[in-house]
């Protein structure tokens, strides 16, 4: 299990995210970062970098959304 | 810390898509964006084409402000970066056409070959194959306004992109002239006066 995101809001879009088939990976960059379920041909780009402390949580995690939404993989 | 919000400020959407000679990755650097007030961005990449994309979701008082600030702290922020484009993209198909304005590919055919509506319609901006040809959406999206009364979403800033993003394309132009003085003042002189210092 990996650690929850200490923003509410991101750690739901997260959630979502991977239950759409893409990889947080935690302990990279501010605090971790996601993967698309694109192999070496993703075009997304990948990897998407997050915040632990984004100026505003409930805009990262539309982005997140947004990201995942665009994404030709799944 | 991105700029401070005030009663007066939107937030405002836009992706800019950039280089970074030398860089595999943007962990090093994310520090840095950081204190440059770029934690309002989703950071991606690299794509397959060695570019990045920053996502802003910025706050200021007019699109414009918010896509400038943006670019000046990634300058900031990122020595040696190349600005490539600031998206929506400007390029568009007949299907992005389509998806913009809420059309189908038939309906937005018919209109660019004068079948169905006033006419009229914006001349392409090239073709990308013998079958595919491509337009400027800030004349498109003018067009759907004047002409049949429809500004799509979005649209109100189809022109300051437009012109930015020529204006990002000449600053790189301009750096492949540097050691060609002749050919820079051929150029200078077609700036349009509105572009060009009093």
């Amino acid at each position: 299990m990996r650690a929850k995101h200490p923003k509410k809001e991101v750690e739901a879009a997260l959630q979502e995210a991977e239950s759409a088939g893409f990889r947080v990976q935690t302990g990279r960059g501010h605090w971790g970062v996601m993967y698309c379920p694109g192999g070496e041909e993703d075009r997304c780009p990948a990897p998407f970098w997050l915040w632990s402390t984004p100026a505003n949580a409930a805009n990262h995690a539309k982005q997140i959304r947004r990201y995942v939404a665009r994404c030709q993989h799944h | 810390m991105s700029p401070a919000a005030n009663t007066t400020d939107e937030t405002h959407t836009f992706q800019v898509v950039f280089v970074l000679p030398g860089a595999e990755s943007l962990e090093p650097h994310l520090d840095a964006l950081q204190a440059a007030g770029c934690d309002d961005a989703a950071f991606m990449g690299p794509a397959l084409d060695g570019t990045f994309t920053a996502e802003f979701d910025r706050e200021a008082p007019a699109f414009a402000a918010a896509v400038v600030s943006a670019l000046d702290a990634l300058g900031a922020a990122l020595p040696g970066v190349q600005l490539l484009r600031v998206q929506p993209e400007d390029i568009v198909s007949l299907s992005a056409i389509a998806a913009r304005t809420g059309r189908t590919d038939e309906s937005v055919r018919l209109l660019t070959q004068g079948r169905r509506g006033p006419g009229g319609f914006p001349p392409a901006a090239g073709w990308i194959n013998e079958k595919t040809q491509v337009w400027r959406w800030a004349d498109v999206a003018r067009w759907f306004s004047d002409a049949l009364d429809e500004p799509p979403a979005g649209g109100e800033h189809a022109a300051f992109l437009a012109a930015l993003n020529d204006a990002l394309d000449l600053a790189a132009r301009a750096g492949d002239l540097r050691d060609r003085p002749g050919e820079l003042e051929a150029v200078m002189r077609f700036l349009p006066k509105e572009l060009t210092p009093a």
